[in-house]
């Protein structure tokens, strides 16, 4: 039983590679310049040095961000698209999710964008919505509420996160946007 | 020779597609997901809005054209996606999820022109490009008369200067109060109007390139003007002076080409030449040369992913595939410089 993680919901790709309830492979890429160009080949290339075929994944997780409108819809086309031809389940986690689960105490968790963060009140899971503070509004929020804004990702732990979520209809799975669109402000 | 079956995906603007096309010619299946409803109530295309669109429907819409060809993905010989040009979050939709499907069933990636999808959907059913040719290639960011060597060898020989013809379409629509898109809108007005209104005849000369913005400009001015006046605009004349001096232009740049350059074709390619008028005209010319003349059905004048199947097949004959490190590029010519 082989599960593939996809996470492209900011700069950096994250393709995790799951084998029953054990971590087989990972690899992260930093910062990267074009989220469209290092995605596939790092999905493939994370395949092919463990000697997998896309018929050997067994279940698909994405994360569904927050946070970059462009860089989430590739990780999520991508992931759905690869649900829907291999015929495999899809499971998806927020960007929130993924710092939420490292802390053991309720609290704030933010995922930093380019002019502001998401941010929610996380205690296994999200409580309430998620919020878009620009700037200016997270710094004055940090002042007033102790917020968990960097954090190792523990990804040994995921996958027991990921294999406790509810399976999701394919052509149903979508990025979450929290922000408004610019254009039509 | 074997028979090839391409699968195609479009998602440059705002239609979701996906088509099987066989030998660069026959539409085993066409599946297009418009969002034009959508984009009608901003007056234009929202291009994050068109993005997350693509994304919503990609799935359903290469699900529905495979069911429909009543083929699997493994009878497939490749995957053709857009590349450019077009809008770069839409793109990307199509790209990846091309990319997919070309890993999972191991069937090489063609990367197409979208501009290259219009000029081959004169391969598409019982059109067909007969080389060399002269083209007029005509949409929404794209005005030119090019010459077709031969596949993929395509000279521009004349072009526009400043807006697109598809452009001015849509900006003369919007304010003579039309919905998106214009110029559909404006053809159905022009039918009922006269060309009675005096317009300044762009670019007046006989090299092979056009302007449109001073045609555009005195369009804004004079119905601006009335309005100051208080007087009203007859928008059927208005549409119907503007329609025949800007196609007339188009046709008659064409014809200069046609006496220059001797050759037996005409194609026609791209969104705006779904429009009625200038397929009259156009064909007039190309009567009075004795010429074949080739312009797709209206189906595959506007975006669809069958005219991308069709771009593909030369590409797929010439084995030129595409690595999984494709990308997106807002702009990027079909045109081989010279």
């Amino acid at each position: 039983m082989h599960t593939l993680f996809i996470d492209t919901h900011y700069k950096d790709v994250v393709i995790v590679l799951f084998k029953d309830a054990i971590l087989l492979d990972k690899c992260i890429l930093k910062d990267v310049k074009s989220t469209s160009i290092e995605t596939m080949p790092t999905i493939i290339s994370l395949l092919n040095n463990n000697n997998l075929k896309p018929v050997d994944i067994n279940k698909i997780a994405v994360c569904i961000g927050p946070g970059s409108f462009t860089g989430t819809r590739i990780g999520v086309t991508i992931a759905k698209t690869m649900a829907y031809s291999l015929n495999i389940p899809i499971v998806t986690l927020t960007s929130i999710d993924l710092k939420g689960l490292n802390i053991s105490n309720k609290a704030y968790v933010s995922v930093l964008e380019n002019n502001g963060a998401f941010v929610a009140q996380y205690d296994k899971k999200i409580i309430g919505d998620i919020k878009y503070l620009k700037n200016s509004e997270y710094i004055e929020f940090k002042n007033n509420n102790e917020v968990v804004e960097n954090i190792d990702m523990d990804y040994d732990r995921l996958i027991n996160y990921i294999n406790s979520l509810k399976e999701e209809k394919v052509h149903d799975v979508n990025p979450i946007y929290v922000k408004s669109i610019e254009a039509l402000k | 020779m074997k028979d090839v079956y391409i699968f195609a995906i479009e998602s440059s603007c705002d239609e979701t597609s996906a088509a099987v096309i066989k030998n660069g010619k026959e539409v085993v299946s066409l599946t297009i997901a418009s969002q034009i409803s959508t984009h009608e109530n901003y007056g234009g295309v929202v291009p994050e809005i068109a993005s997350r669109m693509h994304t919503e429907s990609i799935t359903y819409v290469i699900d529905d054209a495979i069911r429909k060809s009543g083929m699997k993905m493994e009878e497939m010989d490749a995957i053709a996606v857009t590349y450019t040009p077009g809008l770069l979050g839409s793109l990307l939709v199509g790209i990846e999820a091309a990319k997919v499907l070309s890993y999972v069933y191991n069937k090489p990636l063609i990367a197409v022109n979208h501009i290259a999808g219009h000029i081959y959907a004169n391969n598409l059913e019982d059109n067909s490009i007969k080389f060399p040719s002269l083209g007029l290639v005509v949409s929404g960011g794209h005005t030119e008369i090019i010459y077709l060597e031969n596949d993929y060898n395509f000279k521009v020989l004349g072009s526009t200067l400043d807006d697109a013809i598809g452009e001015v379409y849509d900006k003369v629509a919007r304010v003579l109060n039309l919905k998106y898109p214009g110029g559909p809108n404006i053809e159905k007005l022009a039918k009922l109007g006269k060309p009675s209104y005096k317009l300044p005849i762009p670019m007046n000369d006989d090299s092979l390139n056009l302007s449109f913005s001073g045609l555009k400009s005195s369009i804004i001015n004079l119905v601006h003007n009335e309005e100051q006046r208080g007087n009203s605009i007859n928008k059927e004349d208005l549409a119907c002076s503007f329609q025949t001096i800007a196609v007339d232009e188009l046709a008659r740049k064409l014809e200069i080409a046609i006496n220059n350059y001797k050759v037996d074709n005409v194609i026609v390619a791209g969104g705006v030449s779904a429009n009625g008028y200038l397929r009259e005209e156009i064909k007039k010319i190309t009567d009075k040369y004795n010429l074949n003349l080739s312009i797709p059905k209206m189906l595959y004048c506007t975006d669809n992913a069958a005219m991308i199947g069709a771009a593909a097949y030369p590409l797929f004959k010439q084995k030129k595939f595409a690595n999984y490190d494709l990308n997106g590029y807002s702009t990027k010519s079909v045109y081989s410089s010279n």
